[in-house]
């Protein structure tokens, strides 16, 4: 990402700081619809993922009063988002509904099987290779910023895209009942 | 080039992470082998169903509220300054209207 815009972060970062409540708010409507997606496709459903976002935003302020690392405000969010997926993954759960596939809402009946064959085949896939699909092909950050994220080589990232689009590639093969 | 070293380096090809003379190397062999071609167009296509295929949902306004609520809570230090209107909000947009650029 431009420097530009980490420049202008780090200024909101620091009105912040300073007890500025519109930067948090400036901060918060950038980020809130592409994280909230970002919790949505990882958890399969949109009700523990809204109750993520909360957590996700304070645990980033909160790494904003003291050392926040290198990188932009977005990196920093994801890779929280990310930790806060796992963590809720990870809790046992009383009742879980049938396992990731969301209601899909729309009007048009091949965008709705092509959503339902979307989550399906995602949910199929390793963690490691959503959260790739996810941050590299949705979110578009550079394989470098994934790298980061997950505290792997930029190789390595790339190679895991790789094998994590063929193997999306077999999912949605198997999801559309014919070749993707 | 053979098949391996293309399957091998075709993550990057379709990144456009290589050198002009490998892009070109690769878009040889693409040319003369049906299933690195397939591989590669298989994939891309499925790259491109999951761009469109996603979810996107959207913050309403009274979540992002409560959370801000919760925001403004836990950190005292935060001015009572808050808008009642979120900075980013829009006006709803036909599906005609050219969105603003970010």
């Amino acid at each position: 990402m431009e420097h530009g815009r980490e420049n202008e972060e780090a200024r909101l970062i620091a009105r912040f700081r300073a007890g500025d409540m519109q930067a948090v708010e400036t901060l918060f409507w950038r980020y809130a619809d592409s994280v909230l997606a970002y919790a949505t496709r990882l958890l399969g459903n949109r009700t523990d993922a809204e109750e993520v976002l909360s957590d996700v935003f304070l645990r980033a302020f909160e790494g904003c009063m003291g050392y926040r690392a290198e990188g932009t405000f977005k990196a920093w969010l994801f890779r929280i988002a990310r930790n806060c997926c796992i963590d809720r993954l990870r809790q046992p759960r009383l009742l879980r509904l049938e396992d990731g596939v969301e209601p899909v809402q729309g009007d048009d009946t091949a965008d709705i099987e092509l959503r339902v064959a979307v989550q399906r085949a995602l949910k199929r896939l390793p963690e490691e290779y959503q959260t790739v699909l996810l941050l590299c092909d949705v979110e578009e950050f550079t394989a470098k910023e994934v790298a980061e994220m997950l505290g792997r080589s930029v190789p390595s990232v790339k190679g895991m895209l790789y094998r994590a689009r063929t193997a999306l590639r077999d999912a949605l093969s198997e999801e559309w009942g014919e070749e993707a | 080039m053979k098949c391996a070293e293309v399957r091998e380096l075709l993550g990057n090809y379709m990144d456009q992470e290589l050198t002009e003379s490998m892009m070109q190397r690769i878009e040889k062999h693409l040319l003369r082998c049906p299933a690195c071609a397939y591989e590669a167009r298989s994939i891309e296509q499925a790259r491109e169903m999951l761009r469109r295929g996603v979810e996107s949902p959207m913050v309403s306004e009274p979540l992002g509220e409560r959370i801000l609520n919760h925001i403004a809570e836990r950190f005292p230090h935060l001015r009572a300054t808050r808008s009642t209107e979120q900075p980013f909000s829009l006006p709803l947009l036909s599906l005609e209207d050219e969105a603003p650029s970010v």
